[in-house]
This record gives structure tokens, C-alpha cells and sequence, in this order.
């Protein structure tokens, strides 16, 4: 990606405020190229400074004076509306008079006309009641009207209460399925960051991918693969790997050869299942262990330690940070050394070389973030390469209560899964 | 609907009957948004009046067309927006009138920023502005200032910026 694509992006980010454009890739060229990073301070001040600027709403105090006279002067003398706050009937309540009515019927309120009226009244009916009593008659008819209305408009909004809680429920419905379905269905999508790719034999032109393809990435490149319900895979240089599904919350991926890394755009995880459960079925392509680092897989966990294994099905809890770093003959899943040189002897033992030679080296680079591999490097070693690894361990982490009785030789497999428990745990415990 | 909705709903309707009370409360609330965008765009106090003044002209005589909720005030706007045009780009422009902070007398109630901007020649000022105020995009600022390509919006952009930020941190 080129410095002018950084800037692009980069007004994207500071302009809209839309972190999501901020990948990891975009970070890391922006903490290397000097040009981006001035250009990314530089955004970030400027659209500080207009946001606390746009806030700033201001006018003359004499120009609204004028502004009235112009309108007056401006329109034609006809009769005004005057227009205050608390003349808008902002609730809809057109019942306000005619509840007040109906309240001092209710109370049998005798205000209501003079006296001189109701004698007007009974003459006019030509009752023998009284005037009163007449006057009253009148307004019970108009009272059972006045009711009736009453009675009207609450029906209609009684239904009109029901057609908005229909309408909210159509479009919560609504807002639910395109979601869901969204997920479900959201293309596969390829980018490519350098390098080159083949999509089951197509141009690198092509971008969007459908089940069952097989993605290819070639020499020294690396691409991105967005998956549905929003997980992206990073392809690194010779992978290939095969779309199996696009279930909502089913993602199957399946690497056929080389290494992929999942990751998250969420601040909390490196993977980026956001659907719950990820399968991830690693195998090479004609289904044996590969010694060069092409069959099995191991994930690394925040929570714990998952293996994965040649043609076994994993689901990974939602949440988990995981790395897949590279393949393995031993299943030692933690290749995350500190220097190269760590690495390259994890790498050796991997491939099913694991010597005196090997083991010295692998001691004397480790530091003490090494601690897990040279834990589970312990099983794989003879006797006198357990005792040299096992000892350097203790150098790094105290081992637990639960295993205080087992010494270098007798610690297995169980026992080094416990201690690294210990250790993911509670990690004040690595000196 | 709000409430502030329904109010502004409510004073549009009784403008379009002819109410002048409600016709001033509109612009009454409108006014501190609208004079920020007069004055940064015209770089003038008296162009600025004048604007608002043509914008109240206009928005009057075509009240009727007005929609009766929340994008009225982006309807003043835009009406505001296209007056500045018209005085400044249309071929019958004015192009005697001063700008810049020279010419704004009310200095208190701007920013430097707001000083910076408008010590920016016309156009870069006008693309800045509508580009990164009012969320205009780059074609249509091309469009609207007959600039040609959105490139040269973008060049313009990237320069005024610059020219902002260099103003602001010195």
C-alpha cells in the first residue's frame, strides 16, 4: 500500500472518526514511514480543531433585531399567528377542551349560563320543570355527545398506539433479519496487502470469493480474507486454504497448506470470530503430517492452551485470542519465541529433531517469555535433556503445588499442561 | 418525532400559513448556524448580513417547498450556501468586496482557527469549508465551484490544510 492510499484512508480515520479503517498493517506503516506519521499527527490535529470549532454557533447580538425588522418589513400586513412554546400542542392533545366540559358535567357544575337564560331556556322549551333542571337537560344531550367523541378518539388512539407498536415491532423484526441475514450471507471478501493471489486459479484481479474456493497466496505476499459475521484471516506468503461454508455461526476454513493468522478488529481479542464458534480443520493436501511445518497446527490461547490436530475439529470458544503461528510434528503450540535463534530450535524440534545440540541452543537463547515452549519441550526430550530443560525452567517459574512431588524425570505431558495452566493463571509467578 | 421535531414541524406549518412570529422564530433558531457558514464563506461581516438577508428573501418566497421537520435547517443551509455561490463564482459576481479578518469587525466570536480559515484566498476557502464543515463531497465541490476534476479539489484541500495548520501553530 502506498503512502497516498495511507493519507486516503488516514482522512477516513480522523474525518468520519471510523477507527475500523485502522488496521493493524496501517498502524505499522504509520509507526515506520516518518512522511504518514507527520501527515496522521497533522489530520488529527486539524480535525480537533474543526470539531471544537463547528460547536461554535454565533452571531451578533444586533443582527436578530435587524433580522425581525427585515422579515416584517419583508412580508405582508395580514393578521398574525403569535407563536410561543407553550401554545404548541406538542402532545397532540386535541381532547384538552372537551375533557374540561366533560369534567364539570361530571361535577354537576350549575355555572353554566345566567339565570335570566334559563328562564329564556324554559320558556323557549316550554317545560314545566324548571329552567335549571331544563338548562341541565340540554347539556346531559350534549354531555352523551361529548362522550360519544370522547369515547371515539380513544379508540382511535387506542389503535393508533396499536399500529405504532406494530410498526416498531415490524421494524425491530426488520433491523433483526437483514442483520442475521447479513451475517449469514456476507460475501467473502479478498484484499490484498502486497504480493500477489489466485482465487481457484483466477486472476488476482478477482475480490470476492464464494464457498468452496480455494485461496491462494504466492511468494512474499500477504492478503486479507473477510469473512462473514465480520472475522478476517490473514494469509501470509504460499498459503492456500478452502472456503467450506458460510454459515451464520459456523465459519469453517480449512488450511490446505502454510500458515493463517485469525484475527479481531475488537479491542478485547486477536481472532475475530465474532460469531461464536470457529471450526478450523487443519490437515495438508493429501491428508498426512507434513514434517516441513505443513500438517498440524497449534493455536496459541489467552485462556488456555489449545492443540490442534491433524483431522480433528476444534471450535474455539467466542473470544479467544488466538494466533496460528505455525505447524507442527510435536504439537508444541507456543512458537512465539523471543528472538529468532528460539525460534529456529522450536522449529528443529517440530520437525522431529531434537538433539543435545538443539536443546543447548534452545537453553541458552531463551529468556524468560519463553517459559511456556521450554516447558513442553520437556515430554519430547531424553533424560538428560529433560533435566537441562526442566532446570532451566525452574530458573524462569516456580513450579506448582500440584506437581511438587514430580521431578524432571517423571514430569509428563498432564503435568507440563497444569503447570502452564499455573502459569496463563497467574503469571506474577515468571521470575 | 421529537419534540424539538414537532416544534419545528409545527412552526413551519404556521409559516406557511403566513405567520410572521413563527417565520422569525425559525431564523431566530437557525441564525447561529447559519451566520458561522456566511461569515466563513464570504470573509465579510456586511457580506455575511447581506447573505442571511438573502437567504431569509429567498426562504421566505419559497416557504411552501419547505419540508415540515428536521431538514429544514439543512434547507436554510443550503439555501445560504448557494447565496455565497452566487455572489462570489456566478459570472455577474461581485468581486470588489473585501475579505478576510480585516474585515470582520465582531473579532471576539471567532477562533483562530476561524482566522486562519479566513485568511485563505476564495476558493481554497470556500472548498474548505464545504468539504470539512458541511460534509460536501469532492464532487460535488467540482460541481458547484465549476473546479473540473475532484482532483483538484483534493490538491486545494491538501494545501489549504497545510496553510491552516501552519496559520494555527505559529
Amino acid at each position: 500500500m502506498t503512502c497516498s492510499q495511507i493519507s486516503s484512508i488516514l482522512e477516513k480515520i480522523y474525518k468520519y472518526k471510523d477507527v475500523s479503517y485502522l488496521t493493524p498493517y496501517i498502524a505499522a506503516h504509520i509507526e515506520k514511514c516518518s512522511v504518514c506519521s507527520k501527515e496522521s499527527q497533522e489530520l488529527s490535529l486539524y480535525f480537533d480543531k474543526i470539531e471544537s470549532v463547528s460547536d461554535n454557533a454565533f452571531y451578533p447580538q444586533s443582527l436578530l433585531q435587524e433580522m425581525n425588522e427585515f422579515i416584517h418589513h419583508h412580508t405582508d400586513d395580514q393578521a398574525d399567528v403569535q407563536v410561543t412554546i407553550g401554545e404548541v400542542n406538542l402532545s397532540g392533545e386535541k381532547l384538552k377542551t372537551e375533557l374540561k366540559v366533560r369534567k364539570s358535567i361530571d361535577y354537576g357544575s350549575s355555572n353554566i349560563g345566567t339565570s335570566a337564560e334559563k328562564q329564556d331556556t324554559t320558556g323557549i322549551t316550554g317545560s314545566s320543570v324548571r329552567g335549571n333542571e331544563a338548562f341541565r337537560s340540554t347539556i346531559a344531550k350534549k354531555a352523551t355527545v361529548i362522550k360519544d367523541k370522547i369515547e371515539h378518539h380513544r379508540k382511535i388512539v387506542h389503535w393508533e398506539k396499536m399500529g405504532i407498536m406494530f410498526l416498531i415491532f415490524v421494524a425491530v423484526a426488520g433491523f433483526l433479519y437483514s442483520y442475521l441475514s447479513k451475517q449469514e450471507t456476507g460475501p467473502w471478501e479478498v484484499r490484498l496487502i502486497r504480493g500477489g493471489y489466485t482465487i481457484e486459479g483466477s486472476d488476482q484481479g478477482n475480490n470476492r470469493i464464494s464457498e468452496h474456493s480455494i485461496i491462494t497466496s504466492s511468494h512474499n505476499s500477504e492478503v486479507e480474507v473477510f469473512i462473514p459475521a465480520y472475522a478476517r484471516i490473514t494469509m501470509s506468503e504460499n498459503t492456500t486454504m478452502r472456503v467450506e461454508n458460510t454459515w451464520r455461526d459456523f465459519l469453517k476454513v480449512q488450511l490446505l497448506r502454510g500458515k493463517i493468522m485469525l484475527r479481531s478488529t475488537t479491542d478485547l481479542s486477536d481472532i475475530k470470530i465474532m460469531a461464536g464458534e470457529a471450526e478450523i480443520v487443519c490437515k495438508n493436501s493429501n491428508g498426512s503430517v507434513d514434517r516441513n511445518g505443513l500438517g498440524e497446527i497449534g493455536i496459541e490461547c489467552h485462556k488456555g492452551l489449545v492443540e490442534v490436530k491433524k483431522d480433528k475439529v476444534y471450535l474455539l470458544p467466542f473470544g479467544y485470542r488466538s494466533e496460528i503461528k505455525e505447524s507442527s510434528i510435536h504439537l508444541i503450540p507456543y512458537f512465539r519465541g523471543s528472538n529468532n535463534g528460539f525460534i529456529a530450535m522450536v522449529g528443529e524440534i517440530n520437525r522431529g529433531v531434537i538433539n543435545s545440540q538443539v536443546v543447548n541452543s534452545l537453553i541458552s537463547l531463551s529468556t524468560k517469555r519463553d517459559i511456556y515452549t521450554l516447558l513442553q519441550c520437556i515430554p519430547f526430550a531424553n533424560d538428560e535433556q529433560r533435566a537441562d530443560l526442566y532446570s532451566k525452567s525452574l530458573d524462569y517459574a516456580n513450579q506448582p503445588k500440584e506437581i511438587a512431588l514430580k521431578t524432571a524425570l517423571t514430569l509428563d505431558d498432564q503435568d507440563v499442561q497444569i503447570w502452564i495452566q499455573n502459569l496463563t493463571e497467574n503469571k506474577a509467578q515468571i521470575k | 418525532m421529537t419534540e424539538n421535531t414537532k416544534y419545528i414541524s409545527y412552526l413551519v406549518e404556521q409559516a406557511r400559513k403566513g405567520s410572521k412570529s413563527a417565520f422569525y422564530r425559525l431564523f431566530e433558531i437557525n441564525l447561529a448556524v447559519l451566520y458561522p457558514i456566511a461569515i466563513r464563506l464570504t470573509a465579510n461581516e456586511e457580506t455575511a448580513t447581506k447573505i442571511i438577508q438573502e437567504t431569509i428573501l429567498f426562504a421566505l418566497r419559497n416557504i411552501s417547498q419547505a419540508r415540515r421537520d428536521s431538514t429544514f435547517s439543512s434547507w436554510l443551509k443550503a439555501i445560504t450556501v448557494r447565496e455565497c455561490i452566487n455572489l462570489h463564482f456566478s459570472p455577474a459576481s461581485e468581486t470588489h468586496l473585501g475579505e478576510g479578518p480585516d474585515f470582520i469587525y465582531n473579532k471576539d466570536l471567532l477562533t483562530e482557527f476561524d482566522l486562519a480559515i479566513l485568511r485563505l484566498p476564495r476558493e481554497p476557502r470556500y472548498i474548505i469549508i464545504l468539504y470539512d464543515f458541511l460534509k460536501y463531497s469532492m464532487t460535488e465541490i467540482s460541481d458547484m465551484l465549476s473546479l473540473g476534476s475532484p482532483e483538484n479539489v483534493r490538491v486545494m484541500i491538501r494545501l489549504a490544510r497545510k496553510k491552516i495548520l501552519g496559520d494555527v501553530m505559529l
